[in-house]
């Protein structure tokens, strides 16, 4: 064997290589200096992804329409004054943006007036108001109270800004024919407009009529507001199942991947079963069992959880359960395939053999590595999550009344589908956007991440 | 090969008689009895438990459901059809003929028409016809099929009156165009998209240049011999295809107001008719594993380079 003169293992004096070679090295001219130097920052790989997103029209165009829509669900229904459980009794069935006869006699009240109170529009409105009791509110500085003696059908109450004592009641007719001169004060006071009289309570002002823009419902329910509602219990349940998903795949898959052996070929055998269990079959089954029991369970328990899940809804709870239930097996194939893959990697047998504990290695090997299949599996998980949604609440075992969904409202519809085709079309339209920019959005990250795959 | 077929066999067998013990164990996990009503007492309740076997232990019922089961009995309706065989009503009742009558005309239609489409794309790469096409499945997949289905019965049945608005008992031939179209969409557009992707990496191949340098036409050269190889990812769809259109089949046939299996499904379930919904649930997955199996052993059968021996990808 060769005896090694430069670097022997163990030696007492490591042999001082700059002095060895002094006379090989010269030092770098400025023109090399420069060109060894780093001209421009190293693009990490997060950055790179994000280049190639931004690059991909299609999946930018989609983005920009599923951040529209999420808008829409999420702050729509502030800008409205509509909401999904109100039933308005005098705007049933209507089309879209039609207004109801007592809407239309507001609109015309109001060319002539600064605000009023619709009576029959709202649940809160004056019609509703307990009487005997004096109500205020206030415009542009001034405070205006009233009593509620005697509450009429179709009336406004309604202020003109000019007029000294402006709070009146007006007859629909009246409005009709533009006529305010033969109005009638019901009762007025003028005292006590700076404090707030006992027992009253804060008016809502009606500056305009806001139109039912998709229409309303049998039950005179805004579906603009319906839909807003459904589009943002869909979009919860999509996200939230993705990520319960998430959880529990990759927790199991890369427990198996890990362990590898006997442990690994068992934990499979499992995901297989339960991959070729046919699963729409078991997932309808299951909303049914667990319907009863859940609610029973929820009404029962006093933990602050089940008081949240209660608030949601047993469709939904039951929604998540099957996820947690059936949908992980795809989950953990992906990790586990990828832990396996990253496993065999020559960096991580370097670790191994410098001793670095398994632990480290899943933080700053494993996990890192696999973040980008974990997220676009994830993104495309939403979707179908979404899908499935939609398809129980369509065939009635989803999300139940007053509480709304995309599903739910299309399944509504179909019942008076011949009369009133616009009812299924609004949420049917938005649902499948929404299905399509995620899965266009998920195409575009996966393209991004990954174009290995393209 | 023999092995891995008997294999197979005996992990679709075991998956089948899991899905009837999940299925036995979660109806009866539900609270009550079936036979619980306003006016039912206690001991009518008692009484008509053991009459159908209810009272006694659950176990005995599972053994008894799946020895049933082997022997091509299962059992009788409770409630829903009141001492009817459950096989009568699923098979001779014409249930289970009209929801597969529908099924296999979306399969044969999704295909016949996925697959070209998918071929067309691939050749016309980057054309309008490929844009075209493109938009269409990238919509198709992400369009709900009752979005879908009720789409058909706005415009061809009510708007424009070209198609029956209640398909029925399917007896007349217009009857099932629009339920068969609902159902087949999605798979279509998927077949396409497959097709496609795998078309555009067969017709790179040497092989494909070597054809055209022979000088054959291009039909054939798509057809002959690009095509047999990249069928293999639309063989490997039919699986979770047949259980789609199963899905599929509930939502088409509330929509269309097909008396078929999959409504009766959804009735049998909200009724808690329990053996129909056993029976139906069996049936039904004893299909979607059937077609699994079948696919596996065909696909490995078409693609030599896939390995028999280790049944793990």
């Amino acid at each position: 064997m060769q005896k090694l003169n430069l670097f022997q293992l163990n030696a007492d004096r490591v042999p001082d290589l700059k002095e060895m070679f002094a006379a090989d090295f010269t030092p770098a001219s400025a023109e090399e200096r420069v060109s060894a130097t780093e001209s421009r920052k190293s693009v990490s790989y997060w950055r790179d992804a994000l280049r190639r997103f931004k690059q991909n029209k299609v999946s930018m165009g989609a983005l920009a329409l599923f951040f529209v829509i999420f808008l829409f669900s999420f702050l729509g229904p502030m800008l409205i004054p509509y909401n999904y459980a109100d039933q308005y009794r005098c705007s049933m069935k209507l089309a879209p943006g039609e207004f109801s006869k007592a809407e239309m006699t507001a609109k015309a009240a109001l060319e002539h007036a600064d605000l009023i109170y619709d009576t029959v529009l709202s649940p809160g409105s004056i019609s509703s108001l307990s009487r005997n009791t004096t109500y205020w509110f206030r415009h542009k500085g001034v405070t205006y109270s009233f009593y509620n003696e005697k509450t009429l059908g179709d009336v406004i109450v309604l202020f003109r800004a000019e007029d000294a004592d402006p709070l009146v009641y007006i007859s629909e007719k009246d409005a009709e024919n533009g006529v305010f001169d033969n109005v009638t004060v019901i009762a007025y006071s003028t005292e006590n407009i700076d404090t707030r009289a006992e027992n009253t309570a804060r008016l809502p002002l009606i500056r305009n009529v806001c139109p039912h823009v998709f229409g309303t419902d049998s039950a005179g329910r805004d579906l603009m507001a319906r839909c807003m509602y459904g589009g943002r219990v869909s979009l919860s349940i999509g996200i939230i199942a993705a990520l319960i998903v998430l959880f529990i795949g990759s927790l199991y898959g890369s427990v198996a991947g890990l362990i590898g052996g006997k442990v690994d070929f068992i934990m499979m055998r499992v995901v297989d079963i339960i991959y070729s269990v046919p699963d729409v079959l078991i997932v309808l089954l299951l909303q049914v069992v667990l319907k009863d029991p859940l609610q029973a369970w929820l009404d029962s328990s006093p933990s602050g959880f089940a008081r949240m899940m209660s608030n949601l809804g047993v469709g939904i709870v039951s929604i998540f359960i099957t996820f947690a239930c059936l949908y992980w097996v795809g989950m953990s194939r992906i990790v586990r395939g990828q832990v396996l893959q990253l496993k065999s990697q020559e960096f991580v047998t370097a670790a191994t053999a410098l001793g670095v504990p398994r632990s480290r290695i899943v933080k700053r090997h494993l996990l890192p590595n696999s973040v980008g299949q974990l997220v676009i599996a994830t993104c495309l998980q939403i979707p179908s999550a979404i899908f499935l949604e939609s398809f129980l609440s369509f065939l009635g075992l989803g999300v139940s009344i007053p509480m709304t969904s995309l599903g739910s409202l299309c399944s509504d519809a179909l019942e008076t589908i011949t009369l009133y085709p616009y009812r299924l079309l609004y949420p049917g339209i938005i649902l499948t956007l929404l299905v399509l920019t995620l899965n266009l959005v998920g195409d575009g990250i996966r393209d991004a991440l990954d174009p290995r795959l393209k | 090969m023999l092995s891995y077929v008997a294999k197979r066999i005996g992990v679709s067998v075991l998956t089948l008689l899991l899905i009837i013990c999940i299925t036995f164990l979660l109806m009866n996990a539900v609270p009550g009895s079936p036979f619980m009503t306003e006016k039912s007492t206690p001991e009518m309740i008692a009484m008509a438990e053991a009459k159908y076997g209810l009272d006694k232990p659950l176990i005995v019922q599972l053994w008894n459901y799946i020895k049933g089961y082997f022997q091509g009995d299962m059992g009788v309706s409770l409630k829903m059809q009141k001492g009817t065989d459950v096989t009568t009503i699923i098979f001779r009742e014409g249930k289970f003929v009209l929801s597969f009558k529908l099924g296999v005309w979306a399969v044969l239609l999704a295909v016949i028409v996925g697959v070209p489409l998918g071929c067309i794309a691939a050749y016309n790469r980057g054309s309008w016809i490929d844009s075209v096409l493109r938009v269409m499945t990238t919509v198709g997949v992400a369009i709900p099929s009752f979005v879908l289905c009720s789409l058909l019965l706005i415009y061809c049945g009510v708007k424009w009156e070209l198609l029956p608005v209640i398909s029925g008992s399917l007896t007349d031939w217009k009857a099932y165009i629009a339920p068969v179209i609902g159902l087949s969409f999605y798979p279509m557009c998927y077949i396409a998209k497959l097709t496609r992707t795998s078309m555009l990496d067969a017709i790179n191949q040497d092989y494909i240049r070597t054809a055209r340098a022979k000088g054959l036409k291009t039909g054939r050269i798509i057809f002959k011999h690009a095509l047999r190889n990249c069928l293999i990812p639309v063989i490997t769809y039919l699986g979770p295809m047949t259980a789609g259109i199963i899905t599929g089949g509930f939502v088409v046939e509330q929509t269309f107001q097909i008396p078929g299996l999959g409504k009766y499904f959804i009735s049998s379930i909200l009724n808690r008719d329990y053996p129909i919904i056993m029976g139906t649930t069996v049936v039904l997955a004893a299909l979607v594993i059937m077609m699994n199996l079948i696919v596996d052993i065909t696909y490995k059968l078409v693609d030599p380079r896939i390995s028999l021996i280790k049944g793990d990808s």
